[in-house]
């Protein structure tokens, strides 16, 4: 794409134009409250999704490992019926024996090799040191948001079934649960410390989509609501005109997330010897792979999400009509949310596929399935050639529809009925 | 040698699905003439223009200014265009819009020049206000502005005294008779006849999507048996 002069003209005016806007700064100051709200929003969702899978169904057909060297479980529900009684079933519980020293060393390898799906270990000194350790693999990513269900509810129903009062106080919920996933080749992984930063790029995604989703639209609305669109385009071309918006948009883009990130570093920076800032820090691990495949897959998402936006800001003759048009586009980016465990777990259904490659939907389809590392390099690539295309055919589209419905100023009417061929 | 017509349209024929705007159009503009392009509402003026400039495709036909399709990032040729459907970025100061088309329209100092327009024309207190503070008649002289710019060597103004006061239009047509002076090309879209047989050398009369009286102002005249303009488009109208 060469960058010509009207281009840069055109972006430079809408730049400043956005900049002289206090929406503009409203919006900018409004982000850190967004991003709250999304994650308090998310939390919510999660703790809704973590009752609804300590059900045993998502625990069907799994095997679970026990070792509880503290004694502190009740011995009943340890036999089958007690077990079921929790959990269903379903469910086998191996339960490991205390006296054997080698005992650990081979649960392990159990769950490094996938035979155990989870290993719940409660060593001799769990009441002095109240922590429990938890072994999974990490195949099983659809056990990822409750891998703890099965051992809080043993531990809790211990505390009504036998113990001292002291004991019945740290089973319910006094103690402390420490995991370790192991990877394909028996390494251990941290899932989510590793989907934290891939995850923020999500996020960033989703608020920018949010906050410019209407200017995009508006900005090529505006011409045709002003009636300037026929004295415009005889001084610059259309697709000039409309690449120089995006570009603007894009460059704002940019700009509110610096505005976010940075003194949020800042702080991060300045308190980073603060315990609750050096434990966040210390969950977070940097993949820079995987960030930088989430980095490209938000810049061409974005590209191809201005682009959609543009083509229906010039479809329309004006703003107000422009939402029955974009709400079906903001459906389909969001879409992927609503199956984030699908995304998770890695599975090969016929639904992750079709969203990740549906464009609407591939953005957050792709950059969920990359957080979880789930998406192949090859795949990550299929996916970015698509959002490029799409964006090309997206954007000339637009220039030829801008074009054509530049002077047009009444509502297009989308005819569906197909023609006569007799009379 | 013949000189290039600033406008030349060629067998122009104009669709808009099964609706023929126009049928069979051919007229040139000379260089440095003032040509009144004439017609009912509806008739296609606007259509032609907007072809001419390449804001719609023709069906057929070749629309060329000075030899070449138009195309704005050429600023060899300038032209200047005040359409009927007229507006501006409400939002904005009046220097801010002029300063950008100023830029588009590859103008050297277009701040420098927008003041100076803006004073002459009474709205020199006006520079930093917002477009949509300004009146009616004001925003037009902000839009005039837009058009004359660069000095164009064709112009093209469709209605460009609708709205005006009996002073501001003497002002406009001052500022034309200046242009014209300079030898800018001047297109005039009007319903005002005597503005017409006052300042254009040529005009036609477009009828049906076809080119009813076509020339010399005086020879328009002379074929429709010495009547005035006002009165030959109303026997052309009144035509069925």
């Amino acid at each position: 794409m060469s960058f010509k002069k009207p281009v840069l003209i055109v972006t430079k005016f809408e730049i400043v134009r956005q900049l002289k806007k206090p929406t503009f700064w409203i919006a900018l100051l409004l982000l850190p409250v967004l991003l709250l709200s999304i994650v308090g929003i998310a939390a919510l969702s999660e703790s809704q999704t973590e009752e609804v899978l300590s059900s045993a169904q998502s625990f069907a057909g799994k095997t679970i490992g026990l070792l509880d060297e503290a004694e502190i479980i009740d011995a009943r529900l340890l036999t089958d019926e007690g077990f079921a009684s929790i959990v269903g079933d379903d469910v086998k519980l191996r339960v490991y024996d205390k006296n054997d020293e080698k005992t650990f060393t081979e649960a392990l390898d159990e769950v490094k090799q996938g035979r155990i799906d989870i290993f719940y270990h409660l060593a001799k000194d769990f009441v002095e040191t109240k922590e429990v350790k938890y072994y999974s693999f990490q195949r099983d990513k659809a056990l990822l948001v409750n891998r703890e269900g099965i051992l809080r509810s043993l531990l809790s129903s211990s505390a009504y079934l036998q113990t001292t009062p002291e004991n019945a106080l740290i089973l319910t919920n006094g103690y402390k649960m420490t995991e370790t996933t192991y990877g394909e080749n028996g390494e251990e992984v941290n899932l989510l410390g590793q989907a934290i930063v891939p995850l923020a790029i999500l996020v960033i995604f989703y608020i920018l989509i949010c906050v410019f989703g209407n200017r995009l639209l508006m900005s090529v609305v505006e011409e045709k609501e002003n009636r300037i669109s026929e004295m415009i385009l005889t001084a610059v071309s259309a697709k000039d005109l409309i690449i120089g918006k995006i570009i603007s948009l894009i460059a704002l883009g940019f700009l509110q997330i610096a505005v976010f990130i940075i003194p949020l570093l800042c702080i991060l920076f300045i308190n980073r010897d603060n315990p609750m800032v050096s434990d966040i820090l210390s969950v977070i691990e940097w993949n820079p792979t995987t960030i930088l495949m989430n980095i490209a897959l938000l810049l061409f998402s974005y590209f191809f999400f201005a682009g959609a936006c543009t083509f229906v800001g010039a479809l329309v003759p004006t703003a107000r009509d422009a939402s029955q048009f974009i709400a079906p586009v903001m459906i389909g980016i969001v879409l992927p949310l609503y199956f984030l465990q699908l995304f998770i777990s890695g599975e090969n259904s016929a639904l992750t596929y079709i969203m990740s490659y549906f464009p609407l939907t591939a953005p957050i389809a792709l950059m969920l399935r990359n957080a979880f590392g789930t998406l192949p390099v090859w795949e990550f690539l299929i996916g970015i050639v698509e959002l490029s295309i799409v964006s090309i055919i997206v954007l000339r589209l637009t220039v030829k529809t801008f074009q054509k419905n530049a002077i047009n100023f009444s509502v297009v009417k989308l005819n569906f009925k197909p023609k006569k061929r007799w009379k | 040698m013949k000189e290039t017509p600033i406008v030349s349209v060629e067998h122009f024929k104009m669709q808009f699905g099964n609706k023929t705007v126009i049928k069979d159009l051919s007229f040139e503009v000379r260089p440095g003439e003032i040509f009144g392009f004439l017609g009912s509402n509806g008739s296609g003026k606007t259509t032609t223009i907007r072809a001419l400039l390449n804001l719609y495709v023709p069906t057929a036909g070749k629309l060329l200014i000075a030899g070449k399709s138009y195309n704005p990032n050429n600023h060899e040729l300038t032209v200047g265009y005040l359409p009927e459907e007229r507006g501006l970025y409400r939002k904005e100061t009046v220097i801010d819009t002029m300063v950008y088309f100023g830029e588009l329209k590859g103008l050297k100092n277009p701040r420098g020049w927008s003041e100076k327009y803006l004073k002459r024309v009474g709205l020199g207190d006006k520079i930093n206000e917002k477009v949509e503070k300004l009146s009616g008649g004001q925003q037009q002289k902000v839009q005039l502005g837009l058009t004359i710019m660069c000095e164009p060597k064709l112009l093209i103004l469709d209605e460009p005294t609708k709205g005006f006061d009996p002073v501001n239009r003497r002002l406009l047509m001052d500022i034309i008779d200046e242009l014209h002076q300079k030898g800018s090309s001047i297109i005039l879209i009007t319903h005002y006849m005597d503005e017409v047989e006052r300042l254009c050398d040529r005009a036609l009369l477009l009828k049906d999507g076809v080119a009813r009286a076509y020339g010399p102002i005086s020879e328009i005249r002379k074929e429709f048996g010495g009547k005035s303009l006002d009165e030959i488009f109303v026997k052309v109208y009144g035509e069925s």
